[in-house]
Formats: C-alpha cells, structure tokens, sequence
C-alpha cells in the first residue's frame, strides 16, 4: 500500500477504471481497464483489454494511449488511472504519450499471484516505478490503492471461471 | 553476404556453425553474471566416515528449505600427506552454527578433521564460461539449457540477409521522409513467409506508440483475425507470433520488447544496439528474463549499415 493518502477525487477516477475493468470482462475480454483525466477533471479516454480479439498489444493502457493521442498531444497535464499496475509494455507506452502521472489499483505482485497458474499473463518482476522513474522526464507513480476493490474483476477469471 | 563454410551445392537444409552467424546471441543477466557467493558449513572427514556424515547431511537438509542443489555435495581432495580425504556441504552458514555441527558429530562418532566456513556459487551455472569459472570454486552441476540452442540454416541466414536489406532500405526512405529511420519484419521460417513489414510511423500517424515493431505486431494480428472469422477447419485460435523471427534494423526499446514477449516470438534479431533505450542488450533484457513464463531468442551486431538515429531515441 502507498503511504501517502489518496485525495477522494483521485479514488472515484481510479474507481471508474475499476470500472472499466470490470466492462472488459463482461465483454469476453481480460479484466483491465483504465481512464485518462485531463487537468479540468474530464475524462478524455477511457479503454478496456482487448488482447482476446487476437492483438496481444492492446492492453488497456496501450489502448488509452494510442486512441487518445489521435486527437490530442498535450498530455503532459494529465493523469492515467489505471485498474492494475501497468506492465512494461504499457509503462512505456505511458512514457511515449507524455502523461506525468500514473496512478493504480492492484499491483503487479498480486496480480502475478492471481495469473501464475494460467500462463496468461507472463509476470515480470521490473515494476512500473522502475522504468518510470528512469523515463528522461519526470512521472509520478501513485499506487497500489484499493487493492480490494481492484482486485473483484479478476476473482475466478484466471482459473479458468470465465 | 552471409559467410559460411558450406558449398553453393548444399542442400537448403545445411546448418551454418555457430562461429560464421554474422550476429551474437545476446545473454541474459543471468548468463553475464559473476560469480556471486554463499557461505556455507564444510566437513572435512576421512572416507571411513562418509555414509555417517551424508546420512546426516540428508536428515539436516530435510529440515531446511532447500538451497545450493547446483552445488555437488560432496568433493574429494588430497591432504597435504596426499591420502584422500572428503569434503562435504553441510548448510548454510545462518542455519546452524560450527559448534552445533561439531556437537552432532560427537553424538553420532564421526571424527572431523575440521569444520571450517567456505564460500560456494550461489547460483547455478548458466553458461560454458560461468561453469568453467564456478566449478573451479566448488564442483557444480550444469546442464546447457535446451531452448538456448538454435539452429539457422544457410537457406534461412540468406533469406533473412535479404529480409534486412529490405529493411534498411524502407527505413531509409521512411528517414527522408521524416520518420525515426527503423524498420521491423515478421518472418516465419517454417512457411518462408515474411508475414508483416513495418516502418516507424509516429510523425505520420502523429501517434507516439506507433514504432515499428508495434504496428508490425498489429499487421499480423489483423492476418490472425481474419484467418479466425474465416476459418473452416475448427482450428484453433494461436497465440500470435508463437515460433516467428522478428527482424529489426535496431534494438526495441521497452515498450516493444515487451509487445514482442507477449506476442510469443521465437526469436529476435536486429544490427544496432540502442544503448540508452533499447529494452534487450541495453536495459532490463526483457528477452531472457528467469522469472517470465516466455522468452525469446534475441542477436544483435550484424554489422549493416543501417539508418543513423539518435541513440537516446526509443525504437
């Protein structure tokens, strides 16, 4: 858990990419989601996992980015709120769109717990804070929050109850 | 050209030896690291008393979690009186201390020449060189692992020869017209198929996550994706580019080596390492990692001349 409290504000975006996460399972797909919030407080992207339609790059947040960046580029205000922590892949995707802050629910440690046995997701132990904190411009990392929460729309998915 | 010891009359299916591939494997981490330590408890004993001092090895290792299993328990060495006399691994140093073992051994009428602390490998050999080094400090086992082996034969280094010429050329023509000068392709060796090309498109698309590599992965999923809404067969759906070659004209940053191993490649093979960004030979070896449930073969340094970009540009 992170030691500095969320602002009740961020709780509610992170809940709404919970959301979202929970929309990609019951649309057949793994159960990711995330929003992307610009500094007026509008959410301008919200995106689900979409790797079971055949492209396994389309994570959420690979999603978010790539769709956002199509009709806007100044990001650097903006903050992405994602269901689970992003995995290296979409840690740098989320370097490439210019977003300076990322914040998100379940971790990749427990998401690993969750995933092992199906094989589905390959964990990899380098964390978001990793590569983030080593991106040439400066991007804040806020998380795990809400693990609880964050963690419903995965319960039963990975051992095969889908 | 591809240089190779092997007459224009060999069949296609001739292999070309390691030492004439003009590229390296990359190794993992894993496989550069030096060597690295554990101290442990060492017996040193007379032959007379090794069943007693093994059944006690057994009896103290199942009560602790196991470790050091690339360490051979055992080692014969000659005294300075050159009779022999045998050496064995009891445990870790934080697991019992020297009077403890001496204690036990009195108990159980096992005479030892003495029980000194010792620094062993702590991990297992994962390469020729590690093993010749390591096993020269206590014996270790090691097994070369079965997916690091490859095999190109002289028809396939030629077709990917080609393949990367083809490469340089497009990223060069992409260059001059403003976009990052690399180019990705998706080779299927088994069908000879080059299934996607790929140049960057991040200025043309105006999208930052457009590399070459991702929107080559994309090309063969709308293959895939048709090949599923029009199949006939009942064949099932296939993890995108499982047993594909992906060649490169530089080294993936982050970002797309990641995209790579959850495509499931086979193998990665690119000229020109990103040394700031590049997610393989340069930063994190994503390719080759112990922890991940996939991995893929990656080579770099086929010395082309490739496209000049700006090493810390992400490819």
């Amino acid at each position: 858990m992170s030691s500095t409290e969320l602002s009740e504000k961020d709780l509610a975006y992170l809940r709404e990419a919970i959301k979202v996460s929970q929309q990609a399972r019951d649309e057949g797909q793994h159960p990711f989601g995330c929003i992307i919030v610009d500094e007026n407080d509008n959410v301008i992207m919200s995106a689900g996992n979409r790797v079971p339609d055949g492209d396994v790059t389309q994570h959420a947040e690979t999603r978010a980015v790539g769709l956002i960046t199509k009709t806007r580029r100044d990001l650097e205000k903006c903050t992405l709120y994602t269901s689970t922590e992003p995995c290296a892949m979409c840690s740098g995707a989320i370097f490439w769109s210019g977003i300076r802050r990322m914040i998100f629910g379940l971790s990749n440690e427990n998401l690993i717990k969750l995933t092992q046995k199906s094989g589905e997701c390959p964990p990899l132990y380098i964390n978001s804070r990793d590569i983030l904190g080593a991106a040439s411009h400066p991007i804040e990392v806020v998380g795990p929050y809400i693990e609880d929460e964050a963690i419903i729309p995965h319960k039963g998915f990975w051992d095969g109850g889908r | 050209m591809v240089k190779t010891n092997i007459s224009k009359n060999s069949p296609k299916e001739a292999t070309v030896p390691e030492l004439d591939w003009p590229f390296k494997l990359i190794k993992s981490h894993l496989e550069t690291r030096k060597l690295e330590t554990e101290n442990v408890w060492i017996a040193c004993f007379e032959p007379k008393y090794a069943s007693k001092v093994t059944q006690y090895v057994k009896q103290i290792r199942s009560k602790q979690k196991e470790s050091l299993l690339h360490c051979n328990r055992l080692r014969r060495i000659q005294d300075e009186n050159g009779s022999l006399e045998l050496q064995i691994i009891i445990c870790p140093e934080k697991s019992m201390t020297a009077n403890e073992i001496g204690k036990d051994f009195e108990d159980l009428g096992i005479v030892s020449k003495m029980i000194f602390l010792y620094a062993v490998p702590a991990f297992p050999p994962l390469t020729d060189e590690q093993f010749h080094e390591w096993n020269s400090v206590w014996p270790v086992s090691y097994r070369k692992h079965v997916q690091r082996q490859d095999v190109f034969t002289v028809h396939e280094l030629k077709r990917i020869e080609s393949i990367l010429e083809d490469l340089i050329n497009a990223a060069g023509a992409s260059h001059k017209h403003g976009e990052i000068g690399c180019a990705a392709a998706i080779y299927d060796p088994t069908t000879d198929t080059v299934l996607a090309v790929s140049v960057d498109e991040r200025s043309k698309l105006k999208n930052p996550i457009n590399h070459c590599v991702m929107n080559a992965i994309n090309l063969v999923a709308k293959r895939e994706l048709s090949r599923r809404q029009n199949r006939t067969d009942g064949s099932k759906d296939r993890y995108l580019c499982k047993d594909l070659t992906v060649v490169m004209t530089h080294e993936p940053c982050v970002m797309c080596s990641m995209g790579l191993l959850h495509s499931r490649i086979r193998r990665l093979i690119y000229c020109k390492k990103q040394p700031l960004t590049g997610g393989i030979e340069s930063l994190y070896g994503i390719h080759w990692r112990a922890e991940l449930n996939h991995r893929y073969l990656a080579y770099s340094g086929w010395n082309k001349p490739v496209p000049s970009i700006k090493e810390n540009i992400h490819v």
